[in-house]
């Protein structure tokens, strides 16, 4: 079977978003920034488990971003999101990395706990619910809510426990939006690895999660409509870098470093 | 058993990059075949909770990048 380019990678106007911004226009990052943020921070929080260091870092990746913009080296036409989503991406393995090297930093502060106690003093935030679970408790019984987020910690817990190589290709294929494709020539492996470590990374995942009859509605909606894509969600309304954070992430060890 | 190569394709099918020829012939395949329907279902059972898990930074983040954002 043939491949297609994930089509919806990169709405057409962020390469025109891009240029006003590079000409001066302020507001036009606003919009790139909004439509890109959630899926940065996701993947970030994934990586690091603590959301207070997710916040740090998710400036620190879009700050980095604008600097490549305002330095004109950004070359990644077209592919604006998946970029700045790797620039996240190892900016959270670097910080996990000095995480692991220094034992007085807290590791258990929980995504979905209060306990976010870590680096430095940060604002304290309600990390109770997700976004997506705010707009549904409305209409859910206490009972369900509690039950979707131990549900949704469950999953981050289980994304934590993927090898690296298969998370990182979930978090660049289902959240970078990257086609399969893409990954494999970002990380120098042939695409049928990359399939198959997605396969693996799935697999695991499906194994541990209990799907009830959400995936048999979820299977008739695509038969109907023929479209897999059209039942995600339409992400609303990204940065390298002065020249040591190039550096940074080029001699990274991991194989998504921008370049 | 599903062979791997239909696995490996049923997740491009998820993820919309197959070809739109092969696209069809998966669709036509999964209403004959409850057993690769069955892990179509997982897959995109898979993919909602995966989205469900999504999270947008506070907005103090967002207020602090559109600041950095600003040319002077």
């Amino acid at each position: 079977m043939n491949f297609v380019p994930a089509a919806s990678a990169a709405p057409a106007d962020d390469a025109l978003l891009i240029a006003r911004y590079v000409a001066g226009d302020e507001q036009a990052f606003t919009p790139l920034l909004l439509r890109y943020q959630t899926r940065v921070f996701t993947t970030i929080l994934l990586i690091v488990r603590d959301r207070a260091l997710a916040e740090d870092l998710v400036q620190d990746t879009f700050i980095s971003a604008l600097r490549t913009l305002r330095a004109g080296r950004y070359t990644e036409n077209g592919k604006f999101g998946a970029w700045v989503l790797r620039i996240g991406h190892n900016l959270a393995i670097d910080a996990t990395r000095c995480q692991k090297r220094t034992p007085t930093i807290s590791l258990d502060a929980r995504i979905g706990g209060h306990d976010t106690s870590t680096l430095t003093d940060r604002p304290r935030h309600d990390y109770l619910l997700t976004a997506n679970a705010r707009r549904e408790a409305a209409d859910q019984t206490p009972e369900a809510v509690i039950i979707r987020h131990e549900q949704n910690e469950q999953l981050r817990s289980l994304i934590q426990e993927l090898p690296n190589t298969q998370r990182q290709v979930l978090l660049m294929r289902h959240y970078g939006e990257m086609s399969f494709q893409e990954i494999a020539d970002a990380t120098g492996v042939p695409v049928n690895t990359t399939l198959s470590r997605m396969r693996r990374a799935l697999l695991k995942l499906r194994q541990r999660l209990a799907s009830g009859g959400t995936a048999a509605a979820l299977l008739m909606a695509v038969l109907t409509c023929g479209n897999p894509s059209a039942l995600l969600p339409d992400f609303s309304p990204s940065i390298s870098t002065d020249a040591d954070d190039s550096t940074r992430y080029a001699t990274g060890a991991d194989p998504l470093c921008v370049r | 058993m599903i062979q791997l190569v239909t696995q490996q394709a049923l997740i491009r099918y998820v993820y919309d990059e197959l070809a739109p020829d092969a696209h069809q012939e998966l669709g036509q395949a999964l209403r004959h075949d409850p057993a690769l329907a069955n892990d179509c279902a997982e897959l995109l059972h898979l993919q909602h909770c995966l989205n469900a898990i999504l999270e947008a930074p506070s907005a103090a983040s967002t207020n602090a990048i559109l600041a950095a954002a600003r040319w002077r």
